[in-house]
């Protein structure tokens, strides 16, 4: 009895060492690792939680047998819970390359124009990658850098951002601030999809680069 | 008991899984205000030789100026926030913060992107522009070309002498000093032809001596100098307490009130910024 209830706080705390450690290291990579933690980490408890129901269920039925023999074997739903856990790995897996695929990162080949030296009330484009690109989102973390000593001009910086798709205007953000994560929703591009920033300082008088810190295509 | 404890935390963990996800909880869970009991006194970092914006008499040993007004303002409407006024050189304002000699600076401290590698700002709270400072009976300077042959005085670490090396490039020679108010006698004792540094530290600099320097009306030049209470880099609580307050101060009629105060009857159009248009922390 002892031997089993270590088993299954074993597993539990393994479970939980796992999602902790997966979710986290997810979060850090933006808003696809969270959708990606969320699915992890729900399908992980939801199955230590099963695990646990399980053992509790076979105990039960365990201390209501007599004590026949005190042969040692393993219990069934040790091999149960096994099978689970491996099909929900397999699961999870299988899921994410059949349908979510892996991100292709285009921070070096997202072209910008009009980005440099950019004043006030100039609009840059951010080219995205593919013809027409190759998976439905487009994440990027846009960068503004003073190449002067002086002024409050990437501190003071709003972006206003607008997603065209094949010439059309869809989705637009304003008051993105530099260095935040921005997601567009590339459905329905047929041949190619661009970003336009246009810049809001509060010195008229600033010149800043723009340029992408991280831009990746996913599912 | 030990199933007990499994099933508890199962369900715990459960339940906390699926609600992590995309909201960033380090700073914006952080708390907004300081606890008065625990919070000691605070090192604030000042100037003492911009008049007008910070100064300090020593022999009547009176302190006066926008910062000063602002600081007892913010000490006044935050009973855990005691300021012990620590005098900084303009050129050791960022070090002062880095080195942890001073909590805040509020000394005409112009916030750049280039200062924000080193530490953070909570504002701003007063623009300007670059200016020049001219003897009063002088004529030869009205606009910034006529700069050209000139020797212009500016304090050492300032954005102004970034500024102006990078604007007037090789068509003046510049004499750095430690102080601003080194440039005003320099500029009286005719060792400069103008002292340039920020317009509105100008004007307090003429207030104070109208008889000898002058500012050169409508002459201004450069990126917008706009001032910051300068902070440890990554205080984003104390930033946005700061934020808050300065922009209680702006709407609450305090800031005009101070600026007429020190700049007397200087129109306060194009010095104040938008209160709602906080740079963000």
């Amino acid at each position: 009895m002892i031997l089993r209830s270590g088993l299954v706080a074993t597993i539990v705390l393994a479970c939980i060492a796992g999602v902790s450690f997966l979710t986290a290291w997810l979060i850090t990579m933006g808003s696809k690792g969270g959708e990606l933690a969320d699915i992890l980490s729900t399908s992980l408890g939801a199955l230590s939680l099963l695990v646990t129901a399980l053992s509790f269920s076979f105990n039960v039925r365990e201390r209501r047998r007599p004590e026949r023999h005190a042969k040692v074997h393993r219990p069934r739903w040790m091999w149960v819970s096994a099978a689970l856990l491996t099909t929900a790995l397999a699961g999870v897996a299988g899921y994410f390359w059949i349908f979510v695929k892996s991100d292709i990162p285009v921070t070096d080949r997202a072209q910008i124009t009009d980005g440099a030296r950019m004043k006030v009330g100039v609009e840059a484009a951010i080219h995205i990658p593919g013809d027409p690109p190759d998976r439905r989102y487009f994440a990027f973390v846009p960068a503004l850098t003073n190449p002067t000593a002086v002024g409050d001009c990437v501190g003071s910086a709003r972006l206003k951002i607008a997603l065209t798709i094949d010439g059309r205007r869809t989705q637009q953000q304003t008051g993105v601030l530099p260095q935040q994560e921005i997601t567009m929703d590339l459905d329905g591009v047929a041949r190619e999809a661009k970003v336009l920033v246009v810049l809001d300082m509060q010195d008229p008088a600033c010149e800043v680069d723009l340029s992408l810190t991280e831009a990746v295509l996913y599912n | 008991m030990l199933r007990l404890l499994a099933v508890l935390l199962a369900a715990a963990l459960l339940a906390a899984c699926g609600s992590q996800g995309r909201t960033p909880t380090t700073a914006a869970s952080a708390p907004t205000t300081r606890e008065a009991a625990a919070a000691p006194p605070l090192n604030v970092g000042v100037s003492t030789d911009l008049p007008g914006v910070g100064s300090f008499d020593a022999s009547a040993h009176v302190r006066s100026g926008f910062d000063v007004d602002l600081y007892r303002w913010l000490a006044n409407e935050s009973p855990e926030f005691t300021p012990v006024e620590v005098d900084l050189p303009i050129k050791d304002r960022v070090n002062a913060l880095v080195d942890k000699k001073v909590g805040i600076v509020v000394a005409g401290f112009s916030i750049t992107d280039e200062r924000r590698k080193s530490i953070s700002f909570a504002g701003p709270y007063l623009e300007t522009q670059q200016g020049v400072l001219i003897r009063a009976d002088d004529k030869r300077i009205a606009v910034v070309n006529d700069l050209s042959g000139k020797t212009v005085c500016a304090p050492r670490g300032s954005t102004s002498l970034a500024q102006l090396s990078q604007a007037q490039q090789g068509r003046i020679t510049i004499v750095e000093v430690t102080g601003s108010q080194e440039c005003v006698d320099k500029l009286v004792a005719g060792q400069v032809d103008a002292f340039s540094t920020d317009q509105l530290m100008l004007y307090g600099f003429a207030r104070k001596d109208a008889a000898r320097v002058a500012v050169v009306p409508n002459l201004v030049f450069g990126a917008k100098e706009r001032y910051g209470i300068g902070l440890p880099k990554g205080d984003v609580a104390l930033c946005r307490q700061l934020s808050e307050k300065l922009r209680t101060f702006m709407t609450s009629g305090a800031w005009e009130e101070f600026f007429r105060t020190n700049f007397g009857e200087l129109s306060p159009a194009g010095y104040k910024p938008d209160p709602y248009v906080l740079d963000p922390c």
